[in-house]
Order: structure tokens, then sequence, then C-alpha cells
């Protein structure tokens, strides 16, 4: 066995990549998928074969066929190229509230775990109350107050995803806090201020880096059923919810409409989940499942 | 083992330049006050540390040894800690009576700190370089290339090779040899009066404890730093240390020039604690077949009042007064103290 193996296996760095992709091989499949979309994103016109807005009635309502990959909606306009160019706005939408969850996130939980006393108790307190609500109750709710539109919609999702990465980091900086070389810290005189960022938070940044992938992925969800029901970005622009909300009323005639935006939200959303499970098992094999 | 003491001792002998203390310790008493009980970790101890001075704490563990670091260094956590009684003067200013801000500006400066755990001392996501540098910047006012530069000559100095390419290196890139030298570097960042060291050598091999000891000694000639050696082992001890207090339950048994107390225990604990000590080459002579001495018993719970000696269970040499009333410290020789009532028996019974 070892002697015809061994000449078998391949030269020790391509073995050791080999290794790599297959034990890491959620974490590629999240890169590609969402790497994938982000491409598309940014260079949709250039993909699209159609613009987003270009009609033809004459076509309306039609199924696939070679002109039309994937059909055309109730305004014959090409669905392939509005899933292709919705891309970017369902995606700005997810990223940049997660963006701003993060850092409201980071901000809260750094100092609900680091600062000792009413701070971080209050933070603690208010933390816990917004995590008893859903979290798509509280993003309905929010983006009725702020009103339809793109930005009410990052408002909503930020405020909601913010309590959850909030948390999950207090418990992280718990920890650090007690590790000896805070205390080293500390005795050389460091500000607490300087401590929390400088210390505390470069060695609690992968929790939040996986938190954050993960909630990409529920920002997805979010984000296309607010669009969905209404309360999210609305039409013309081709979101992939709002696409899945016109498509209703054309359910039983032609029910195409929706099954592309909806492959392609599912995709996204499988995209972000493996990307942040892969993450985590990479960066942080501790609590690896 | 007494021959071996006498030597390393004149070696380490300091040139008494300046006799007056840099810190002076006087009834520090700590109290953790929980929900349901409160233990007094630390009871009316009171030490001196002179210019250049080793001092030595030694004890078992619960001691106290090292509550009285922490408590002296204002890093134990308040609350449940409290630091109930006592004054800790650092050049005139009483730490235990001084601000956050205040404080900030004495870290690192006046007074550094040596953590017993090397591999977790250290800011696991920063560059070595970095993080000695951050000392000097912060109380040094010096830029960042200025910090840097005295950075690679604080690894020199602490005998770190290849010290210029080693700036750019994290912690688990070295071994704990290595990451203690880049902890007495940070210590060393800002020439401290005062350095305390807890445990420093608990966690390396016996042969890199040995040339952290002596890099410390070496730089103690250099620095004229006073250091708090924080130990439970009497060969570094007897190897480092000019003067040595024995702890026990909280409170000081016996303080002494290390050589007078190492030839001639007055405290049955520093006996016992001796004793046991395995000597390499004891087979050699004629004890061969003895075993290791123990201290029968262990360290008492300090959640309620000891009533007389705490040592007194554990002790071959105690009396019914021993159990009934608390032996105050004596003078038993030159600078030489013991709080033992029986203090001329020991050494004279088994």
């Amino acid at each position: 066995m070892t002697a015809t193996s061994d000449t078998r296996a391949p030269s020790g760095r391509s073995a050791y990549a080999l290794g790599w992709l297959r034990q890491n091989i959620y974490l590629v499949l999240g890169v590609a998928i969402v790497g994938g979309f982000a491409f598309i994103a940014v260079f949709a016109e250039a993909i699209a074969p159609y613009g987003a807005d270009e009609q033809n009635l004459l076509f309306a309502l039609e199924g696939p066929s070679a002109a039309h990959l994937v059909g055309t909606d109730a305004l014959g306009r090409d669905l392939l190229s509005r899933v292709l160019i919705g891309t970017r706005h369902t995606l700005t939408v997810a990223l940049t509230s997660v963006a701003i969850a993060a850092m409201a996130g980071i901000v809260l939980g750094l100092i609900s775990g680091f600062v000792r006393g009413w701070p971080g108790r209050i933070i603690d307190a208010a933390v816990d109350i917004a995590l008893t609500i859903p979290m798509m109750v509280l993003a309905i709710a929010i983006a009725a107050v702020m009103g339809a539109g793109v930005v009410g919609l990052i408002v909503a999702i930020s405020i909601s995803f913010t309590p959850p990465i909030a948390r999950i980091l207090r418990g992280r900086v718990l920890e650090i806090r007690e590790e000896d070389f805070v205390d080293a810290a500390v005795m050389v005189g460091v500000p607490a201020w300087k401590i929390m960022l400088r210390h505390v938070l470069p060695n609690a940044s992968t929790i939040v880096v996986i938190e954050a992938s993960l909630q990409a992925g529920q920002a997805v969800l979010v984000a296309t059923a607010l669009g969905f029901l209404g309360l999210g970005v609305q039409p013309p622009i081709p979101e992939w919810g709002t696409l899945l909300g016109t498509g209703r009323e054309y359910l039983q005639a032609a029910p195409h409409i929706v099954i592309s935006p909806g492959i392609a939200i599912s995709l996204l959303v499988l995209g972000f989940n493996l990307l942040g499970d892969g993450l985590r098992d990479w960066l942080d094999p501790r609590i690896g499942a | 083992m007494t021959g071996a003491t006498e030597a390393t001792i004149s070696a380490s002998a300091m040139p008494d330049t300046a006799d007056a203390p840099i810190l002076r310790v006087s009834n520090l008493t700590v109290r953790f006050e929980m929900l349901a009980r409160t233990v007094q970790a630390v009871s009316d101890v009171s030490f001196e540390v002179k210019r250049g001075e080793t001092f030595a704490v030694v004890g078992e563990s619960g001691s106290g040894k090292s509550v009285t670091a922490l408590a002296l260094t204002r890093l134990l956590a308040v609350p449940p800690a409290r630091i109930a009684a006592g004054e800790v003067i650092l050049d005139d200013r009483d730490l235990l009576s001084l601000s956050e801000t205040e404080l900030r500006d004495i870290r690192g400066s006046d007074i550094a700190y040596i953590f017993q755990e090397p591999m977790t001392s250290l800011n696991p996501s920063m560059q070595i370089g970095r993080q000695i540098a951050e000392a000097v910047e912060r109380h040094r006012n010096a830029s960042q290339s200025a910090a840097m530069a005295r950075a690679r000559e604080l690894l020199e100095l602490v005998r770190m090779p290849d010290a210029e390419s080693r700036l750019a290196v994290y912690p688990h890139q070295l071994s704990g040899g290595m990451r203690q030298r880049v902890m007495i570097a940070i210590a060393l960042a800002c020439d401290p009066r005062l350095l305390v060291a807890d445990e420093p050598t608990t966690a390396l091999d016996v042969t890199i404890q040995a040339g952290i000891l002596a890099l410390l000694r070496d730089l103690q000639d250099q620095t004229g730093t006073g250091l708090i050696l924080i130990t439970h082992d009497l060969a570094v001890v007897a190897e480092t240390a000019d003067r040595m207090m024995v702890m026990y339950a909280g409170r000081k048994v016996e303080e002494g020039p290390v050589d007078a107390v190492l030839s001639s225990p007055r405290h049955p604990y520093t006996e016992g604690l001796m004793g046991a000590v395995p000597r390499l080459g004891s087979s050699l002579h004629a004890d061969a077949s003895k075993p290791l001495a123990e201290i029968p018993g262990l360290v008492p719970a300090l959640d309620r009042p000891i009533a007389g000696c705490a040592f007194a269970p554990r002790c071959s040499y105690a009396t019914g007064q021993c159990r009934s009333e608390r032996p105050a410290l004596t003078t038993v020789g030159q600078d030489h103290v013991s709080a033992c009532f029986e203090h001329a028996r020991i050494g004279t019974s088994p």
C-alpha cells in the first residue's frame, strides 16, 4: 500500500492545494456563486441580451424561446435581462445594509462587552429586547414607517440585523477581555479605547466576518420579501423581490415569470450561506461543524 | 544546597548606591467580596523593594502572592476584589489612591509587569514590533519610526537573535522563551523603576528558564530596576533574589536576606517548602531512601477568620499557643523576621 500510493501521489504542493480545496469546498462554492453574482451585478448591461425596460408588447407573457431564454413579462420585457440587471439592486441593498449593520453591531458589541457598568448594561438590555422581535416583522415595521423605497429598505434591514451582530461580538469580547494580553496592554498604560480597537477587535473580527456573510443571505431574503410585499424597491426597477411581486398577478397564465427571479434568489442565498459556513470552517476550526 | 546558595548570593549582591526603597507596601489587605462569602486573600502585608534589588515573594498556590502583585499594580478587577487597607508607595505616590488616568501614566513607564504565560500575554493578531513600539509611543511621545527603532534596540537588548527581521513577526511564529523575551522587552520599553514578574519562567523549559533569569539579572544590573519576583520555585529564588518574603494564607510569615532564610529558615512553612524541593544527586547521600518531603494538609480556606497561626494544623512544631493566638512578626536575625512562636526550635526536630 505504502510504496505504490506514495509514487502515485501528486507532488507535495499540489496535494496540499487539493486537500485544502476539498476541505474547504463550501468556501470555494460560496466564493464562486457570490463572485459570479457580483460579476453579473457589475457587468449586467453588457451581459444582458436586452435592456431592462425594453418593451415589446407583441411578445408579452411569452414562455422560454430562443429569443427570450426564460420568457417575457406582461409588458414583453426580457426576463433574463431584468433578472441579470436586477442582481445589482438586490446585491446592493443586501450588502449595504449588512455593512451598516456590521459597523453598528461592532460599535455596540465592543462597548457592551468591554465597558463595565451602565453603558454596557443599557446596550445589552436594548439588544436583548430587539432580539425578541422577529427580524422580518421588525424590518416590515421599519419599512412601513420609513415608506417604500431603497433607502427605507436599507435602513430597515440594517436596524434589524444590528442586534445579532452586537450580541455575537459581545460574547467574543467578554472572552477576549479576560486574556492576558489585554491585561498586558493595560499594564503598559494603553487607554481603554485603544485596547478595544487594537487588541480586542482584531481578535474578534473573524466572528463578525462570518456572521455578516451569513447575514447577507438573510438580507437578500428580507430585501426580496419586502420588495415582493411592495415595501421595498419600487417598479419598474427590476429588483428580484419586485419582479416576484409583479409576476404574482400572472401566476396562473404565466408561471415562468416568477421562476427565474426565484431561482436567482435561492442561488444567491445559498451562495452566501455556503460562504459563511466555509469561512467559519476555514477561519475558526474550533466552532466548525 | 547551602554552599551553592551562598555562592550565588554573593555574586548577585547589589551595590547599595541608594538605600531608599523605591516601593513601600504597608499593611496591604485585599478582600474578594462575593455574594455568599468574603475571602481575605491578602492580610496586612508590608514590604519594601530597594533600587536594583530583587525581592522574591514565595509561597504555594493560594498563598496570596499573585494577588499581592496584582493589587499593587491595581490590575485586580474591582469588584469583586477590594483593597480594604494599606498603602503602596512608589516614589512618594500612593498607587492605591491614583485615578485611572494617573495610573495609565505610571503603568509601563514607572512600573511594569511580566506575566506568567508568554503564550497568551501577547496579542496574537499584532506584529511584535508594533506591540513593543506601542509602549514606547504611549510614554515617550515618540513618532512611529522612532518607536520602531527603539523596539529593535529592545529586542537586541533581550538578546533576540535576528532582531531586525523579528519586528514583523507574529507571536505564533515564536517559541515560548522567545515570547517571554518579547514580554521583557515590552516591560523594559520605558526603563521602569520597578518590574513585577509573576512566575516569569514557570511556563518555560528549565534550560530556557536559566537563560531568561540570567537575562533579567543582567538587565537589572544595567538599569538598576527593582524587581519583584513572584515564584514558588526556591531554586529560582536562590539563584536570583537578594531578599525574600514567604507568604502563607495571605500573610507574610518570614522575610529576610535570601542566604539567611535559605540557610536557616525560621518558619516551619519555609522549612517545609525547602524540604519539598527535589535535589539532583541526593541519591548519593545517605538519605537516598528518604522520600521527598511534603507538607501535610492543604492551604486553609480564607473565607472565615483563622484563630491562631494559619499554619498550625500542618505544623510539626505547633503548640497550644499556636492554635489559639496568632504569632506576630518578630526579629530573628539581621533583617530577618518570622511569624512563629517556636522559631528557635526550627531545624531541631523531625
